[in-house]
């Protein structure tokens, strides 16, 4: 596993390189902004071609994840994702019942209903925390006037 | 006299209501995160961070050290308990601590190191008060080129002591260094990876980067564990240790101090090497060594006190020198800044009140962390019977919300999660995540250090070797280095290295 790492480190080396191309590296004597990250594309590279040739002997037994798994971290993180995409125009309240709803229901296998019931009080709590007592101003979105 | 006045300033400020106040919150917080597996110190002072900006920037720096040391009590609770570290820093508290519970004797292994928390923080302290001021003077002979070789000491100090393989860990630093070149270059004003986006032009947030690196990919990998939790069950007991216990502690918690505050000081070292350093000397000069791990009393005592010690210590390099030396600090150092102070040798004469304000605050928080987790020892256990299936959500909800409201925007969360991911993978690919959190928030200071040495120079890199500090500290550098090539050593490291992961 370790040389694939090594390669794709590799290749982002040289991604930088050829991203930072753009920028002037000036010389040594007059170091311009494209100087540093060349050094590290470089130090980057070469870290990566000894990691291709001195792989770990032994591989570090990183339990394995079932598909089941994969498929609960995906979910988890999709929500993540989406409440992201949808905070603003549905605003904070909406979002984050849906949110906490659904991790409930992710996390622990309990019932529809008994999620609801802690997604309402887990939203209320953080509405009160950071609208009410930090001021923070939430999006309101569709529920705002 | 000088050090009385100092005082004097120091606690007039500590004292303030507001600050005892927010000191109080800070270690609560701090018990809290430390007695919850799954979140760290690291995600919580991101989380607090913007909650920060409104107040005076010592109460602010006054709360956030409280999280920091104010975990190492609260991680040796779940330790003993549970059998499962609440930090890594309290990793090796499991070995003779649940020993100890699991033979009646709860009671005296979380007594136990409340107290060497306590002593061990105490003195930290004191040492800290003594000898910040005096590093302070000695760096202001500090010019950029031996700031940058300090910096790279420490980025190679952390990696060595990271579990796994160093070659990894350099590349993570080395990524880590190059997400923080993104933004516009503070020297000439280029845009640099930015790619046309608002939110980069400042640079990718570390607020962002710490949550998703330590909020959100912990709490993804926990979901991949099942739910098992052996809840010590019988009683805890008297708390208070009896006098043989004392006997065999006291001796363990001296040397944890001295162990813990010199680690701490290093750039890069700290807190969980300090604790199996302790735990090693220990076990080699004990009469008894079989004891060990079978409820050793001086197993719990020594590893407690030095992670105190160390993270305690670990403020000097940041309020003398303006380094910081583990991700903490540099989460502290990026929270003065916003304040508008930056760190410098110049801290001490410049800013009196944050400087002696935080460390005597130190004094008081440890008294009030001893209260906390002695009578209130009940409190904490009984959190610990919070099902995951609460606290996870929480957790995500509290990230979510808390990048948002740094500043109104919803990529920030897309940045956070971004790094969720890529935490999340680092884990499963054995890349630490620790060196590119704290390289890529001291790049910035790395590069501008270098850049200023190079024009100084003429583009001499002889610079760095010729000034005898500097030299020094790259001596040091590469020795580590080159130490990775010696077969025995780096077989006795990976020896530590997978201790680490117990």
């Amino acid at each position: 596993m370790d040389r694939t790492y090594g390669a794709v480190v590799f290749c982002l080396g040289f991604a930088i390189l050829w991203q930072g191309s753009s920028l002037t590296v000036g010389s040594f004597r007059n170091p311009g902004s494209g100087l540093f990250p060349a050094l590290i594309a470089a130090i980057m590279i070469l870290l990566s071609l000894l990691l291709i040739l001195f792989p770990q002997r032994k591989e570090r037994d990183v339990p394995q994840v079932s598909a089941r798994t994969f498929l609960r971290i995906s979910a988890v993180f999709a929500g993540l994702l989406l409440y992201a995409l949808f905070l603003e125009t549905l605003g904070f309240l909406i979002v984050s019942f849906v949110l906490t709803t659904f991790l409930f229901i992710a996390f622990g296998s309990q019932k529809v209903s008994l999620a609801i019931v802690k997604a309402i009080i887990f939203t209320g709590l953080a509405y009160l925390l950071f609208e009410v007592l930090l001021k923070s101003n939430l999006p309101k979105g569709i529920l705002g006037s | 006299m000088e050090l009385l006045h100092n005082l004097y300033t120091g606690f007039t400020v500590a004292l303030l209501p507001v600050n005892l106040l927010f000191c109080f919150i800070g270690v609560f917080l701090g018990t809290l995160v430390g007695v919850l597996p799954g979140i760290g110190p690291a995600a919580t002072i991101a989380v607090l961070l913007p909650i920060t900006f409104s107040l005076h920037p010592a109460t602010a720096i006054i709360m956030l050290a409280g999280i920091f040391y104010g975990t190492q009590y609260g991680g040796s609770t779940t330790s003993i308990l549970v059998n499962l570290p609440g930090e890594a820093s309290s990793v090796i508290t499991c070995l003779d601590g649940y020993q100890m519970a699991r033979r009646g004797r709860a009671g005296p292994a979380l007594g136990i190191s409340a107290f060497g928390s306590f002593i061990g923080g105490t003195l930290s302290v004191i040492g800290l008060m003594l000898l910040g001021p005096l590093v302070a003077r000695f760096a202001l002979r500090f010019g950029p080129p031996e700031y940058f070789a300090l910096m790279c000491l420490g980025i190679v100090i952390l990696t060595f002591l990271s579990r796994g393989s160093m070659i990894k860990s350099l590349i993570s630093a080395s990524l880590g260094l190059f997400v923080g070149v993104i933004g516009t270059d503070p020297m000439s004003g280029v845009h640099r990876f930015v790619y046309g986006s608002n939110v980069l032009l400042d640079g990718v947030g570390i607020v962002p980067m710490v949550m998703g690196l330590f909020g959100i990919a912990e709490v993804l990998s926990c979901l991949e564990q099942k739910e098992v939790r052996n809840l010590f069950r019988s009683e805890i007991g008297r708390l208070l240790p009896n006098l043989q216990d004392w006997k065999e502690s006291v001796g363990p918690m001296l040397r944890g101090s001295v162990i813990g505050f010199l680690l701490g000081i290093l750039p890069g070292g700290g807190t969980i090497i300090s604790t199996f350093s302790s735990y090693a000397l220990e076990k080699r000069i004990s009469r008894h060594p079989e004891s060990f791990g079978q409820g050793a009393i001086a197993g719990v005592a020594g590893p407690e006190t030095a992670n105190n010690a160390a993270s305690t210590s670990a403020m000097v390099p940041l309020l003398s020198l303006g380094i910081p030396s583990n991700i903490i600090t540099a989460l502290l150092l990026g929270a003065l800044m916003i304040h508008g102070i930056t760190p410098s040798p110049f801290l001490v004469t410049e800013h009196p009140q944050v400087f002696w304000g935080v460390i005597t605050s130190m004094y008081i928080g440890n008294i009030l962390l001893l209260i906390l987790n002695l009578p209130l020892i009940g409190l904490w256990v009984r959190l610990l019977k919070v099902p995951y299936g609460i606290i996870f959500p929480l957790i995500l909800l509290l990230c979510l919300i808390g990048v948002y409201t740094l500043n109104n925007n919803a990529y920030e969360i897309i940045i956070m999660l971004v790094f969720g991911a890529l935490g999340y993978l680092m884990r499963k690919s054995g890349f630490e995540p620790a060196p590119f959190c704290f390289a890529m928030i001291i790049g910035p200071m790395m590069e501008m250090n270098f850049r200023q040495s190079l024009i100084q120079s003429r583009g001499g890199f002889g610079i760095f070797f010729k000034r005898p500090i500097s030299a020094t500290l790259m001596g040091l550098v590469l020795c580590l280095l080159l130490i990775q090539l010696l077969p025995k050593i780096a077989r006795e490291r990976a020896v530590i290295a997978s201790d680490d992961s117990v």
